[in-house]
C-alpha cells in the first residue's frame, strides 16, 4: 500500500476500445497533477503532434494531498496540447468539483486518455471496472444534460465530467464541466471532442491512504483556524468589523451580520461574522454573489458551494425563476469571471427584470448558465472581451457577410435582452458561419482578421492579451508590477498565478505586507499600488516562489486560488502566515520527511520540464524573444504617465529585459536566452531532457 | 431530569422532543450536564460586585457593536450599581480585575467604554464618531486613515455599508459640509471612469495617485481577479 498516491494509472485507449493499469510510482517525484501531466506528455506525444490529431492524449491527474481531507485539495489537472495558442504547446488546465477525490477513491492517480474512437462514447470507471461506453445519445446534448443522463443510466454515485456542443465542435476555447459549474478550460473540450469523447463518468468507493490522519486532522485545524481566510486567502473582511483591525471592500471575505443567503432553503441564512479561529462558521465567510453579482443578488442566493474538501465555497449558487421562463438553466452555480463578464457584450444596455437595475445581474446568470450548457470556454474574459471589442469598433459588418450579420438577434440587442448574447454563444458553439471564428482564441482571431485590425486588438488594453503567442493577462503587472508581469512567461496560456496576487490583494496595510514578505524575499520585493520601482532581485525571488508554488499546488494538489498560506487573519500571529503547511501535509501523508525546500525542489523540477519542452515545442533556444516577448498595452498604456510614476502600472520595457535577465538567473537559465542549461535540468534529474535538447542543438 | 432542567436546555424544542433526547444520553453525561446546570444556576444567584456589574453591562454593550458612554454609564448605571459607585469604578478602572480588558476611546464629547476582547480599538474609534453623530469626522477619519495605511482612498459606498450605513444624500451634504470646514480641508474627492466616487486626504495622497487608485477600486479590478 502506498500512502497519499493510489500507486495506480489508467490508460484508456480509445481507438483499440481498451484499458489497463500501470505502476504510477516512476512519476512520484514530480509529485502528481501538472507534473505527471508533463511528464507523461513529455515521454508520449510527439514533438509537433497537433491538438486534434490521434496521438494527441488527455491526462487527467490528481496528487498524493488529493482526498487527504486537507482544506481546498479537491483539484484535477487535465494536460493536453493548447488548441488556441500558437504553437499548439502543452497547456495544463485546472478543475476543481468532485473529480478529484472521486479519481483517489477509484483507486487512480491519473488517467491516460489515448486514441480516438470509431462513433462518440464515454469512459465508465467504477473502482477497478473500467468500460468504454456508447455517448450516440449523449452527442449534441449540453454539459449538464449529458451529467444526468449519465447519471440516470449508471447511478447518481458517478461524478461526470462532459464536454457541450463547443468541445464536439471542435471550438478553440472549450472546456469541460463537471458537477453542473466546474469547468476545466484551455480547449480541453475540443479534445475530448476529438476523440469523440462526450464524458467520463468516475465511482471510486475506496480510500485515501496516508501516513499520519492524526497530524492531517491537526493540521486541518491548524490551516483553518490559524491561517486560512477567505477566497484568495483575503484575510481581513470587506467592511469594518468590531474583531477586525483591518478591512478592504474588494475583500471576499463578505459575510457580515444582515448579509444573507435569501434564497436559501426555509428562509433566509445570515452570514453573520465567522471571526479568525472560528472554524465551524468558515463557510459564511465567503458571499461570492454579492461580490461577483452585486446587491441585486442577495435576494436570489440560495447558499454558497464549492469543491469537494473546501471550506472556502466561493461558487455562488443562485436561482432565477424568471429566467426559467425564457428557456435559461435557472438554479445555476460558478464564481469569478464567469459570472461577470459576459455581460459587458451588451454595452451597459440591460433589460430590468424584477427590479429597477437587475439586468446586468440577469444578463450575467442568462450568459453563464448557456456558456456552462455549451461547454464554452470565456478564458479569464477574452472570449467576451473579443465579441465585445468587435462590437464596440464595428467589425462585424466587416468580417461577416450581409445575411449572417442581419440576421444576428438586433432587436434583442436593443432591448438589452441576453437572448443576443446567448444566440452569439450558440453560433461559436456550433461553429455557425464566419462569426463562430471569434472563439478561435485572441492569436487566431488576430492571424485571420489580421489586415482589418492593423496590430490594434492584440495590442489593446480593452483585450488585456499578454503575450503575441495568444495568452491572456491572469494576473500581470497590476499584482506588484514586474513580479506579477514575470509570471506570465512560465505557461503556454494564461498564467492563473495567484500566490502572488492573494499576496498583494489580501486585505492588509501595505507596511505589514512588505514586512512579512520582505523577511523571505528581501527588501524592496513588493511596491505600493500604483506605484513601482524598478525590478531588483527580491522581485525576481518572489516571481519565482509564486510560480514554484503555484507548479506545487497544481501538482499536489490544492487550489491555488486560495494558497499558499503567506499571510494569516489574525492578529496574534501578527497576519503571518505559514508556508511551510504543504510540507508538513506531505510528510503526515506520505510518512518521509519532507521540507519546504525538499517540496519545493520536486515542484520547480515540474517547471524546468515545462520550460524544456516550450524549447522543443517552439524548435528553439532563445526563449526571451520568441517565447516570452509581451504585447505592446503593458508599455503603452496611460499616455499621461510614464513608468514608475505614482499613480500607474505602465510598465519599462528596458527594465522588463533586465527583470527577464534577474528571474533566468532565478531559474537557473541561460541569462540571456533564457533557456535552461544541462547544468540546471541535471541538477532535477533531467539528464534525458539535456541529451535530448542537446541532440536539437538547443541548449544554449 | 425534571421539567424546569429540560426547559433550560432549549425552549426550541417541545417536551417529547426533550425527554427523548435526555432518554438517549447515559447516567454519565446525565451527571455531567446536572452539574453543569447547577453550576448555572449558582452563578446565577451570586451576588456580583459593583465593578463587575458595571463590566459585565460594557461587555454586553461591546457585543451589540456599540460602546458604553461615561454619561450613560454615570447617569443610568446599569442595575444594582448607583451613578456614584459607577463613577468610582471608571475613575480607576485599573483596580478592578473585571476591568482587564475594558478600554476607553476619548470622543469629542464624552469618553467611551468598550470590551477590548471583542472589539479592536480601531473599531471602537470609527464607533466612538459614529455615536457622537459626526458625520463629517467620520468620512474624514475612515479617509485619513485609509489613504495612510493601506493606501487607498474610501470608496463612497463604503461610507454606505456597515458599519457607517450613510445615505447617498447625507454622505454628498457631508463633503459639502467640509468645504467649509477649516480642519477639513484635506477631504476630497476623485471620480472614476464610470461615474463612482472616492474620497481622500490630501494629507496622505496625491490627487493624480488618488484617482489612480479609485479607478482601480471601482473600473479596473474587473480585470485584476
Amino acid at each position: 500500500m502506498t500512502n497519499g498516491w493510489s500507486g495506480k494509472i489508467l490508460r484508456v485507449n480509445l481507438t483499440a476500445g481498451t484499458s489497463s493499469v500501470e505502476d504510477s510510482s516512476k512519476y512520484f517525484e514530480y509529485i502528481g497533477g501538472t507534473g505527471f501531466g508533463d511528464r507523461i506528455m513529455y515521454e508520449e506525444v510527439p514533438v509537433g503532434t497537433k491538438p486534434f490529431d490521434e496521438a494527441n492524449k488527455i491526462i487527467a491527474a490528481v496528487g498524493p494531498n488529493t482526498g487527504s481531507s486537507a482544506p481546498c485539495s479537491g483539484r484535477t489537472t487535465f494536460t493536453s496540447l493548447s488548441t488556441f495558442t500558437k504553437g499548439n504547446m502543452v497547456v495544463n488546465s485546472h478543475m476543481g468539483g468532485e473529480l478529484a477525490v472521486m479519481l483517489k477513491y477509484a483507486g487512480y492517480d491519473a488517467v491516460i486518455v489515448e486514441g480516438k474512437a470509431a462513433a462518440p462514447v464515454y469512459i465508465k470507471i467504477k473502482d477497478d471496472e473500467v468500460s468504454i461506453e456508447s455517448a450516440e445519445d449523449l452527442w449534441g446534448k449540453s454539459t449538464r444534460e449529458a451529467a444526468v443522463m449519465i447519471q440516470k443510466k449508471d447511478g447518481r454515485g458517478f461524478t461526470v465530467v462532459a464536454c457541450g456542443p463547443a468541445g464536439e465542435n471542435l471550438v478553440n476555447l472549450s472546456c469541460i464541466i463537471n458537477a453542473a459549474n466546474h469547468s476545466a478550460g484551455a480547449g480541453i473540450g475540443a479534445i475530448f471532442g476529438s476523440k469523440n469523447l462526450k464524458a467520463i463518468a468516475v465511482y471510486g468507493t475506496g480510500a485515501v491512504h496516508v501516513a499520519d490522519p492524526k497530524e492531517i486532522m491537526k493540521l486541518n485545524n491548524y490551516v483553518m483556524s490559524d491561517l486560512m481566510g477567505s477566497n484568495n486567502n483575503h484575510v481581513v473582511p470587506a467592511t469594518e468589523r468590531p474583531w477586525a483591525e483591518y478591512y478592504d471592500p474588494d475583500s471576499r471575505w463578505t459575510g457580515r451580520p444582515g448579509l444573507t443567503w435569501g434564497a436559501a432553503e426555509g428562509g433566509p441564512v445570515d452570514t453573520g461574522d465567522s471571526e479568525p479561529g472560528e472554524i465551524n462558521k468558515f463557510g459564511y465567510r465567503c458571499q461570492k454573489a454579492f461580490k461577483d453579482f452585486g446587491p441585486e443578488s442577495e435576494k436570489y442566493t440560495v447558499k454558497m458551494t464549492g469543491c469537494t474538501s473546501c471550506p472556502i465555497r466561493c461558487s455562488a449558487t443562485v436561482y432565477l425563476p424568471e429566467l426559467e421562463k425564457e428557456g435559461y438553466v435557472a438554479a445555476v452555480s460558478n464564481t469569478c469571471m464567469p459570472n461577470f463578464m459576459w455581460a459587458k457584450i451588451m454595452n451597459g444596455n440591460h433589460k430590468d427584470y424584477v427590479d429597477e437595475g437587475d439586468g446586468r445581474f440577469y444578463c450575467n446568470v442568462a450568459a453563464l448558465s448557456t456558456a456552462d450548457d455549451l461547454g464554452l470556454w470565456d478564458n479569464y474574459g477574452e472570449l467576451p472581451n473579443t465579441v465585445n471589442y468587435f462590437l464596440k469598433h464595428d467589425l462585424l459588418k466587416e468580417i461577416l457577410p450581409k445575411e449572417e450579420y442581419d440576421s444576428l438577434l438586433w432587436d434583442k440587442y436593443e432591448a438589452g435582452d441576453p437572448a443576443f448574447i446567448k444566440d452569439i454563444m450558440t453560433r461559436i458553439a456550433t461553429k455557425q458561419g464566419e462569426l463562430s471564428h471569434l472563439g478561435d482564441g485572441a492569436y487566431y482571431v488576430n492571424e485571420r482578421y489580421k489586415d482589418l485590425l492593423g496590430g490594434k486588438y492584440l495590442n489593446s488594453v480593452e483585450m488585456l492579451v499578454w503575450s503575441p503567442l495568444g495568452w491572456s493577462k491572469h494576473h500581470g503587472n497590476e499584482c506588484d508590477a514586474q513580479v506579477g508581469a514575470l509570471t506570465n512567461i512560465f505557461f503556454n496560456r494564461d498564467c492563473m498565478c495567484h500566490t502572488i496576487v492573494n499576496a498583494w490583494g489580501s486585505g492588509l496595510p501595505y507596511e505589514i505586507k512588505k514586512s512579512i514578505l520582505e523577511e523571505r524575499f528581501g527588501e524592496g520585493c513588493l511596491d505600493k499600488p500604483k506605484n513601482y520601482t524598478p525590478m531588483n532581485e527580491a522581485k525576481a525571488k518572489f516571481a519565482k516562489f509564486g510560480v514554484v508554488r503555484q507548479t506545487l499546488h497544481d501538482s499536489f494538489t490544492l487550489c491555488n486560488w486560495v494558497w499558499p498560506m503567506t499571510f494569516s487573519p489574525r492578529k496574534d500571529r501578527n497576519y503571518k502566515g505559514d508556508l511551510s503547511v504543504e510540507a508538513q501535509y506531505m510528510t503526515a501523508i506520505t510518512g518521509e520527511e519532507w521540507t519546504e525546500e525538499k517540496l519545493d525542489f520536486a515542484a520547480e523540477r515540474v517547471l524546468q520540464l515545462q520550460r524544456a519542452m516550450s524549447v522543443l515545442w517552439m524548435g528553439t533556444n532563445d526563449m526571451r524573444h520568441e517565447h516570452d516577448a509581451v504585447n505592446d498595452w503593458p508599455f503603452d498604456m496611460e499616455p499621461d504617465f510614464k513608468a514608475f510614476e505614482e499613480g500607474t502600472i505602465k510598465m519599462d520595457r528596458d527594465d522588463m529585459q533586465l527583470a527577464y535577465t534577474m528571474l533566468y538567473k532565478e531559474m537557473g537559465w541561460d541569462e540571456k536566452l533564457g533557456c535552461p542549461t544541462r547544468e540546471t535540468l541535471e541538477k532535477f534529474g533531467l539528464n534525458d531532457v539535456a541529451d535530448k535538447l542537446a541532440s536539437l542543438n538547443l541548449l544554449p | 431530569m425534571d421539567d424546569e432542567e429540560l426547559e433550560m436546555l432549549d425552549d426550541d424544542l417541545d417536551d417529547a422532543e426533550l425527554q427523548a433526547i435526555a432518554d438517549s444520553l447515559d447516567e454519565e453525561t446525565l451527571r455531567a450536564m446536572e452539574e453543569a446546570l447547577q453550576e448555572v444556576e449558582a452563578e446565577n444567584n451570586r451576588v456580583k460586585s459593583d465593578d463587575e456589574l458595571l463590566a459585565s453591562y460594557i461587555k454586553e454593550v461591546t457585543l451589540a457593536e456599540e460602546l458604553a458612554a461615561f454619561k450613560d454609564l454615570t447617569q443610568t448605571p446599569p442595575e444594582g450599581v448607583t451613578p456614584e459607585r459607577a463613577a468610582e469604578i471608571l475613575a480607576k478602572p485599573e483596580e478592578s480585575p473585571f476591568f482587564e480588558s475594558i478600554r476607553s476611546v476619548k470622543g469629542k464629547k464624552d469618553v467611551y467604554y468598550y470590551d477590548s476582547d471583542n472589539m479592536t480599538e480601531h473599531f471602537a474609534k470609527i464607533q466612538s464618531i459614529m455615536q457622537e453623530k459626526d458625520i463629517l469626522e467620520s468620512i474624514a477619519s475612515a479617509a485619513r486613515h485609509d489613504c495612510k495605511i493601506y493606501p487607498r482612498p474610501v470608496k463612497m459606498t463604503a461610507m454606505m455599508d456597515s458599519p457607517y450605513f450613510f445615505t447617498k444624500g447625507e454622505i454628498f451634504a457631508a463633503l459639502e459640509g467640509m468645504k467649509q470646514t477649516e480642519e477639513y480641508q484635506d477631504i476630497d474627492t476623485v471620480t472614476a471612469s464610470n461615474g463612482k466616487i472616492c474620497i481622500y486626504s490630501s494629507k496622505y495622497m496625491s490627487k493624480k495617485y488618488a484617482q489612480a487608485l479609485c479607478e482601480e477600486m471601482e473600473v479596473e479590478w474587473i480585470n485584476h481577479l
